[in-house]
């Protein structure tokens, strides 16, 4: 079909078509419903008054505007993920001894725990092999370091980029390690392109460069990834499950205060594999999928789910449908450090649905919570006490 | 004005988002309603403007021969296209391109200078004072209230100049039997 000449729609309003425009318009209508609504809107548009096209009644909305220019870094990085191929999302249980690895190779350049200051665990810092750690403050440009011939850069918005340099390959393989302070999530891009986005509270391990062989990462806490395709195998180590893909997006979740690991995928194809106390399962997920491992009952199941819920946290949201009260509040707890006490346990039980912006505030997200429900929140500096309205 | 626009311009390329706030502050409202009279809707239109002003943002490397402004205005018009096209639609006589910028009060040769032209001498047949306002509003860039103190009038009374010009532009616009065939005109010439 050839494009339409905008007039013709145009002078269709006024009532001045001829007969061969008139046929031309109502193949150009009828050929989708978008071409319907904008006859539609141009319609309204023609019968708005001058003083409803003036220049001074246009909503200002430069507070708008740059508050999303802020929250760019993370918007455009999930519109790059949705665009290709799998989300999978991965909430699991860690033991305390998580990073004493049964990995030897990976044990070998990473620094103690211990080594960190107390005064760093709030922050968002990055541990490099060499034991240094470089505070990661958001918003605050920093210098470029370098690991074992690795450039590391830190971007203003764009947060830690690796990148390898030409003619110097590594000599021993170094790692780095990320971790995030609650209420601050993280994005940085692997020498090999993959780009992990870090939620609040969790830590990830990587090499500054990968191998000739698969690439491999650790980590606790929730990340969501954008690996890239090189053919090799990426897998996530997440306690004593593995997550393995082949370049794809997915999504992490593996706090310590839950107690099942899910995966969800959204597209795309997963492996996931679980070896422990003599369970060796593994579960190929179809889209649409969710693989829930309960580490305790050693129990693997799959249901279907609606993805959306377990990967708008990447997007600045909590998103909750029909959860459980607690389930609810400790990951808003998580995200804003806080404690949660209930009047009556009963009250754990109370099912919620919304979505929330986690920027807005606790106050705002718990004034929401009790305009939905029949609950009170009372908070109170870093406590929140729960009960029932009078 | 053009050294003021020099300093914003390096301003943002520097990043610095008060500058970058106080750009999208003074076109907004201008670059709105010139998409909004393309795409007929406010969201579509709010959509538009703010990618552009996204899109500066984050490629502060983008070479701006002209001005920030015009720069502005020919990024919004260019999705505006899109976004018709999308729909298998084309502003064949350029009478949208011209329709908005009556509306938005933008008009410029910068934008297009035919159809910028062709405006012109419809500004010059209108009524005497209507068309003073009109001009120091369009050309010389001037606030309603500066247009006031400046011509000794109400800001009302500036305000109802406006609209009385732009409504008898649109009305010309697609009623004049002269300016169309004008347009038609250049249509015909382009196309050879």
């Amino acid at each position: 079909m050839k494009n339409l000449d905008l007039d013709i729609l145009r002078k269709k309003l006024d009532g001045k078509l001829t007969f061969s425009e008139e046929k031309e318009f109502q193949e150009w209508l009828m050929a989708s419903r978008e071409n319907i609504a904008f006859f539609n809107h141009m319609k309204n548009y023609r019968d708005k008054s001058m003083e409803e096209v003036s220049l001074e009644s246009v909503p200002n909305t430069t507070d708008l505007f740059m508050k999303r220019l802020n929250r760019r870094s993370h918007k455009a990085f999930i519109n790059k993920m949705l665009k290709y191929a799998a989300v999978v999302l991965l909430p699991l249980s860690i033991g305390v001894g998580l990073w004493v690895y049964s990995n030897n190779e990976m044990n070998q350049s990473l620094v103690d725990q211990n080594q960190i200051n107390k005064e760093d665990i709030n922050q968002t810092i990055l541990i490099t092999s060499n034991g240094n750690t470089y505070k990661l403050e958001s918003g605050v440009e920093q210098a470029v370091v370098e690991d074992q011939g690795v450039k590391i850069r830190k971007y203003l918005r764009a947060g830690l980029k690796y990148e390898e340099q030409e003619g110097i390959k590594a000599k021993s393989v170094a790692y780095n390690m990320l971790h995030t302070s609650k209420g601050d999530d993280y994005q940085l891009e692997l020498s090999d392109g993959t780009i992990v986005y870090l939620n609040g509270d969790s830590k990830l391990k990587y090499p500054v460069s990968f191998g000739d062989n698969e690439r491999r990462v650790q980590l606790q806490g929730e990340a969501f990834f954008d690996v890239s395709k090189t053919g090799k195998r990426f897998v996530v180590e997440v306690d004593d499950m593995e997550v393995e893909v082949l370049g794809t997006q997915f999504n992490v979740m593996a706090y310590e205060n839950e107690n099942s690991i899910q995966t969800t995928l959204v597209s795309g194809k997963v492996k996931v594999s679980i070896n422990t106390n003599g369970i060796d399962e593994s579960l190929m997920l179809e889209p649409g999928n969710q693989a829930i491992w309960n580490h305790k009952e050693g129990e693997l199941g799959c249901k279907k789910v609606d993805t959306k819920l377990y990967t708008s946290w990447v997007n600045g949201y909590f998103r909750f449908e029909d959860q459980r009260l607690e389930d609810v509040l400790r990951t808003i707890a998580r995200w804003y450090d806080i404690k949660v006490f209930y009047h009556n346990p009963d009250l754990k039980n109370k099912r919620l649905s919304g979505r929330l912006n986690k920027l807005k505030g606790l106050e705002v997200i718990s004034d929401m919570i009790e305009k939905v429900s029949d609950i009170e929140i009372e908070v109170n500096n870093k406590v929140i006490v729960v009960s029932m309205k009078e | 004005m053009i050294t003021e626009e020099r300093l914003l311009n390096q301003r943002i390329a520097e990043r610095d988002k008060n500058a970058f706030r106080l750009l999208f502050d003074t076109y907004h409202a201008q670059l709105f309603r010139f998409a909004e009279c393309y795409v007929c809707s406010p969201d579509i239109a709010e959509d538009i403007v703010q990618e552009v002003f996204i899109k500066l943002w984050e490629n502060p490397k983008i070479k701006i021969s002209r001005s920030l402004r015009s720069y502005l205005f020919f990024m919004v018009k260019n999705a505006c296209i899109d976004h018709l096209r999308s729909m298998k639609l084309e502003d064949k006589k350029k009478l949208k391109l011209a329709e908005a910028q009556i509306v938005s009060e933008s008009i410029s040769v910068n934008i297009d200078s035919e159809v910028s032209l062709k405006i012109k001498h419809a500004i010059d047949e209108l009524p005497a004072q209507c068309k003073e306002v009109y001009c120091l509003s369009v050309y010389s860039g001037l606030k309603h209230a500066e247009i006031a103190e400046e011509m000794g009038i109400s800001v009302n009374t500036v305000k109802v100049h406006v609209f009385r010009a732009k409504k008898i532009l649109k009305e010309r616009l697609y009623h004049l039997k002269e300016l169309l065939m004008l347009f038609t005109h250049l249509i015909t010439k382009n196309k050879k």
